[in-house]
């Protein structure tokens, strides 16, 4: 028996939009290309299958120009058999319409999985699929799985989307597939679909996370799988390989008063080519009234130089010396406003939006008076 | 700072050099005509404070101190300050040159920028406090700017306004409401709330708030329509998905081939069901023939007992009828006799009324006669009455006839009356006589008539006067006119008496008298005949006559009218009587006949009942009972047996109706499935079309994007929403602070100011400008006058009292300021003045006030030493 390789990926969601995004179209084009680049990662790797575990579409109703495109790139790699099952976003019962047309394409090496029904890649590999056919199950679209016989020795491999049991707070939020599915249904591996960032349940439980991220949620690029299963029974080897093009990055940043802030953030940048890189900084802590107005500069020089730069400091409590106050004035009229504002951003009695309002008219004050802003 | 003295040279008409000077601690009066050149002092004093020497702009006014002989201007200034003598001299020339130089106590310190450094720092302040000069200008009469800046130039204004009368105090009014620092974040602040709302706090249009909100409304509107449409989107694809299976289901061969087998046997068991029934209804034909043929014979039978019975009732009612018909006749011969006597004694009693009309007739035409012997009597004694007064008449006609005519009368009267007229007259004309008898004496007679004694008595012509045994006395009178009058009237009356035949006057009188007398006599004879005979007397004769001719003979057989009224009236009620009786025997007799009439045809109508009987009897035949009973009952027995074997047969039948329902419900059902077909193709080809036509459009992708869009559009709008809050803010804490500060700044100015007012107003009082700084209103017996609404006299007073407070304020704060009033009080009138000369005089010792006027003759009573321009 030759070993069985593939290439496991899962959420495509293609057709996503990025309408927020001032490169809205740069998002989108790369996210059309991630096919593409599965198609070449496959070929590099000498795969010839590749499963991909749920929401290959955004919507359930994707524009036909996006679907029509992915069969189309699907079909001309005629050297690749792609095995897809229906997700959350592209359920059975939502896409029907969507999947009926692709299958009605009748590509020979495009397999659209609708049914929870063994299917054969390869003569002594048997592939259990378990399309959701609702965007949020009541059951385990995988317990089917336990009582499907193949022939015996045979590579059982489970393809399937949805959350599994047993994850921390980062994990999935929903707990709707056994974990262990793999043990009670004897599969050799069980690709899974669902959560963005590739993650290891168990040596046979696998999520492939997305090629191409689409949020700030995992840093990094996109990646995909590269399973080899050398024989049934046998542990399958999986190697993550990177598949994005954008690399998206959330950057948390504590300050306290007295540092430099401009070098702080210029130094938590991630590295790489800057267009390419979307990032979100959350600045939380402390600060004095000038590096507030710091940030907003920092923001301005930098955030064209990426893809996207934004910095948020919702959670960054400011810190007024008394030196702030006196560049503003040391005395008189101003003086006694910024002291006012001072004393209200501080004032645990009032309500936080008033000691937010007042916090952010200091921070103004203090730009318009001593930086000169208008 | 204390001014010694100025020196100008070649300044406008100073062309040679001049200098006033010296001036004291207290009150300067440079009293000098107009165009003496004391505004020159005053805008060289102007330049060299605060004009660089290097400036030789029009704006600032320097080229205008220049003489028309061109040259360098040059002032300079002694002053006291910080207990050393200074002296500052600067020089402009056209062009950027000039010069700038600063001495103490005689050497030289400071040159050029440094000189005008030193200078700013002396006249504005460095922060340290205030110092400089305060300004009354020639000419100004408010506290507005005196138009150096152009309209509309607000910081032109602005700007000015302060520089004159804040000079001095700016920097310390700076260092409490924040100065320019303050008024450039309040400009900043402003003009970035401006950008964002309007004047009502609303969105301004095209702001960047208004932006954000609009953005808001227009994806949320976007995400409205495309949820609609992915709406639309769902449901078309759910209807989809329903219609194709259920097209499954109809369309699966085996569901098919069911209903199909269904069909057919539905149909072989209603076949069979129409055949039985078919024999079912043969049958029922039999049936219904026996019984109706039963019926039919059972019905002949009645109907020939009902004939029977029939003609035994018409022959009994026959006979009935006859009899009632021969007792009618009866009674109608004997109603017909009644009848005939009745109307015989009508007829009697009929003769007998109209005989009593007759005799009652006649007994009216006698009394009648009688009635005219009476009336013939009546008229012969109104005739004989008549004849009288007609002989009367004549009778007196014919004695009027006889006497004078009332002309002849007239005219003797008439002659009368003028006779005695003029005898009247000739008695009056006449001479008077009056005899007094003598005792014995005769008796006088005048023409005869005994003159009684004491009387007067008229002497007429020709009069004789007899004395009794004596003599006779004629009295003649030669002009006698009355006398010839009468004796002419009494010819013609003579005359005319004689021709009537009448005696005298008198018997002429009698005479009419008479003749009057029968004339009315006459009228009464014939008012009396026209009375008794209108017609006239013969007229009467004629009528008499005729009454005479009638027949006045009485019938003996006639009775009285009363007898022959009474007669006619029982006459008349016998024959009332009679008639009524021959009315009710005529009735009498008419219902006799009617009965008898319609006895007959009930007779007649019996008869042919009865003919019609036989008719019938006759038409039915022979008859045999007994044989007719026993056909009857075969009959029966037949029908009996038919409706038997129905029955049976019913019973056996299956349902028809049933097979029938079933056969045509599943046939139905096979109708309407193939139907139901037809149309889940057409409607999903037109579902398909439409889930195309939408999924093109890719709703489901352009709902994602606009929700995210949406999403970030409603945080950069609570973000623009938060910045407009911000700066609101902001701004109320900067204006709440300056508001504040001012408030504090000016309560000391305002204490120094109100005794200074109450001089010339009894509790007076100034409201400030939060905006200019300058005095807004003035406040007299409460009531608040804007500045700008009194008199020329009130501002300018009002102008002087602010800066005296200001150089009294800065006077106790040790900074000395000079005040500089050019001809401050132009409008002032000679009461106030000296009021205001009393304040400048207490507040001397602390000031140094330099005062320059032409009023001479105003300023005399100043009390200053005075100075005077003087060459040197």
């Amino acid at each position: 028996m030759l070993p069985f390789r593939f290439l496991h990926t899962s959420d495509l969601h293609l057709g996503k939009p990025f309408g927020v995004f001032a490169e809205k179209d740069r998002l989108a084009v790369a996210r059309r290309h991630s096919l593409t680049r599965l198609i070449a990662i496959a070929r590099k790797h000498d795969v010839a299958h590749i499963l991909i575990a749920g929401d290959v579409f955004d919507t359930p109703n994707p524009a036909p120009a996006t679907w029509r495109q992915a069969a189309a790139e699907m079909a001309e790699a005629d050297d690749i058999a792609w095995w897809l099952i229906p997700g959350n976003h592209d359920n059975l019962r939502e896409s029907s319409a969507t999947w009926n047309a692709m299958i009605a394409l009748e590509h020979s090496n495009v397999h659209v999985l609708t049914e929870p029904k063994t299917v054969f890649p390869r003569p002594d590999v048997a592939l259990l699929p378990a399309p959701l056919t609702r965007r949020r199950g009541t059951s385990d679209p995988t317990t089917w799985m336990d009582a499907a016989t193949t022939p015996p020795e045979i590579i059982r491999i489970g393809l399937a989307h949805g959350a599994v049991t047993g994850f921390d707070s980062d994990g999935p939020e929903a707990d709707i597939i056994a974990p262990d599915r793999d043990k009670h249904a004897k599969l050799d591996y069980l690709a899974m679909g669902d959560w963005h960032r590739h993650l290891k349940v168990s040596d046979r439980v696998w999520y492939s996370g997305t090629p191409e991220r689409d949020r700030f949620k995992h840093n990094g690029l996109g990646q995909c799988l590269i399973v080899e299963i050398e024989a049934p029974q046998k542990l399958p080897q999986v190697t993550p390989v990177p598949a994005g093009q954008f690399n998206w990055q959330l950057i948390n940043i504590d300050l306290l008063p007295g540092d430099d802030v401009a070098h702080k953030i210029r130094e938590a940048l991630p590295i790489g080519a800057r267009r390419d890189i979307l990032v979100r900084i959350d600045v939380a802590g402390r600060a004095r009234l000038s590096d507030t107005s710091a940030l907003a500069t920092l923001e301005q020089e930098l955030a064209p130089e990426f893809c996207h730069l934004s910095i948020h400091s919702k959670d960054l409590h400011l810190e007024v010396a008394h030196a702030d106050l006196d560049a503003i004035a040391p005395g008189g009229a101003l003086r006694q406003a910024g002291d006012a504002l001072a004393q209200e951003a501080s004032d645990p009695s009032i309500s936080e939006r008033d000691r937010a309002l007042a916090e952010a008219a200091l921070r103004r004050l203090h730009a318009i008076v001593v930086e000169g802003q208008e | 700072m204390k001014i010694r003295s100025i020196e100008l040279d070649n300044v406008r008409r100073f062309t040679d050099p001049v200098k006033v000077g010296p001036f004291g601690d207290g009150v300067t009066l440079l009293c000098q005509p107009n165009e003496s050149g004391k505004s020159t002092l005053f805008d060289a004093l102007y330049a060299v404070f605060f004009v660089k020497y290097t400036s030789w702009s029009t704006k600032e006014g320097i080229p205008s101190l220049q003489p028309h002989s061109g040259g360098k201007v040059g002032v300079a200034v002694e002053i006291d300050h910080d207990g050393a003598l200074w002296k500052i001299a600067k020089q402009w020339k056209p062009g950027a040159g000039g010069d700038a130089r600063v001495w103490r106590n005689g050497t030289l310190v400071h040159q050029g920028d440094a000189a005008d450094d030193w200078i700013k720092a002396l006249i504005v302040g460095d922060g340290a406090g205030p110092a400089g000069l305060l300004w009354v200008r020639q000419g100004r009469v408010s506290l507005s700017t005196d138009g150096k800046y152009g309209a509309g130039d607000k910081k032109g204004e602005e700007h000015e306004h302060r520089r004159d009368l804040l000079t001095a105090i700016s920097g310390a009014l700076d260092a409490v409401t924040g100065g320019q620092r303050m008024d450039m974040a309040v400009d900043v602040v402003r003009k970035a709330l401006e950008t964002l709302q309007n004047k009502n706090g609303k969105p301004k249009l095209h702001g960047r708030w208004a932006e954000a909100e609009q953005h808001v409304d227009d994806l949320a509107q976007q995400e409205r329509d495309l949820q609609d449409k992915v709406s639309n989107l769902r449901d078309a694809l759910d209807r989809q998905r329903r219609l194709k299976k259920e097209e499954a289901e109809l369309s699966a061969p085996d569901i098919q081939k069911s209903k199909a087998d269904d069909l057919a046997a539905a149909q072989e068991a209603y076949d069979i069901a129409s055949r039985f029934a078919e024999k079912l209804s043969a049958l029922e034909i039999e049936t219904a023939l026996a019984e109706q043929t039963y019926d039919a014979a059972r019905a002949g039978l009645e109907q020939r007992k009902q004939v029977q019975a029939e003609r035994v009732a018409a022959q009994q009612n026959a006979q009935e009828l006859n009899t009632e018909l021969q007792t009618a006749t009866e009674a109608l011969d004997v109603a017909a006799l009644e009848l005939e006597a009745c109307a015989k004694t009508a007829k009697e009693m009929d003769d007998l009324w109209s005989d009593a009309r007759a005799l009652q007739r006649r007994a009216m035409q006698q009394a009648a006669r009688a009635g005219a012997v009476e009336r013939r009597k009546s008229l012969q004694k109104t005739l004989d009455q008549a004849q009288i007064a007609e002989a009367e008449h004549a009778e007196a006609s014919a004695v009027a006839q006889q006497g004078p005519s009332k002309e002849e009368v007239a005219a003797c009267e008439g002659l009368f009356q003028s006779l005695l007229t003029a005898r009247a007259a000739q008695q009056a004309s006449a001479p008077q006589i009056e005899v007094t008898y003598t005792k014995e004496a005769p008796a006088l007679l005048l023409n005869g008539e005994k003159l009684a004694a004491a009387k007067t008595y008229p002497v007429p012509a020709n009069a004789t006067l007899d004395i009794e045994s004596v003599a006779q006395v004629v009295f003649s009178m030669p002009d006698d006119q009355h006398g010839e009058a009468i004796a002419q009237l009494e010819r013609r009356l003579k005359t005319a008496l004689e021709d009537g035949d009448w005696l005298d006057i008198a018997a002429l009188r009698v005479a009419a008298a008479s003749q009057k007398a029968a004339e009315e006599k006459a009228g009464l004879a014939k008012m009396r005949m026209q009375a008794l005979a209108p017609e006239g007397v013969q007229a009467l004769r004629s009528t008499l006559a005729s009454l005479q001719d009638e027949n006045t003979s009485k019938d003996d057989d006639v009775p009285d009218i009363q007898t022959a009224d009474a007669a006619v009236e029982a006459a008349e009620a016998s024959h009332l009587s009679a008639a009524e009786a021959k009315i009710m025997a005529q009735a009498k007799r008419d219902a006799c006949l009617t009965r008898v009439t319609k006895t007959q045809a009930l007779v007649t109508a019996a008869t042919e009942r009865l003919a019609r009987a036989d008719i019938a009897i006759d038409a039915l035949g022979a008859h045999d009972p007994e044989g007719g009973e026993a056909e009857l009952k075969i009959l029966q027995n037949a029908a009996l047996k038919s409706a038997e074997l129905l029955a049976v047969q019913k019973n056996q039948a299956p349902d028809l109706e049933a097979a029938k329902t079933h056969f045509e419900r599943l046939r139905a059902v096979a109708e309407q499935t193939q139907k139901r077909r037809a149309d889940l193709r057409e409607e999903l080809a037109d579902l398909n079309a439409r889930i195309e036509t939408q999924a093109e459009e890719g709703v489901e992708e352009a709902l994602s994007d606009i929700k995210a869009r949406l999403e970030q559009a409603q945080s950069d709008r609570d973000v623009a929403f938060f910045e407009v809050e911000v700066l609101r803010r902001l701004m109320r804490a900067l204006e709440t602070e300056q508001t504040a500060a001012r408030d504090r700044y000016f309560a000391p100015i305002a204490q120094e100011l109100r005794p200074l007012l109450e001089d010339l107003w009894e509790d007076a009082d100034i409201i400030w400008s939060d905006d200019t700084l300058l005095p807004k209103a003035l406040v007299r017996r409460d009531t608040e006058e804007p500045i700008d609404i009194l008199s020329g006299g009130t501002q300018e007073q009002i102008a002087f009292l602010v800066r005296l407070a200001f150089a009294r304020l800065l006077a106790k704060s040790g900074a000395h300021a000079p005040l500089i009033l050019d001809d401050a009080l132009v409008y002032t009138d000679d009461d106030r003045i000296e009021r205001l000369f009393d304040a400048l005089h207490s507040a001397a010792p602390e000031l140094q006030i330099i005062v320059l006027s032409c009023r001479q003759r105003a300023f005399r009573d100043l009390g200053a030493p005075q100075v005077s321009f003087q060459p040197i």
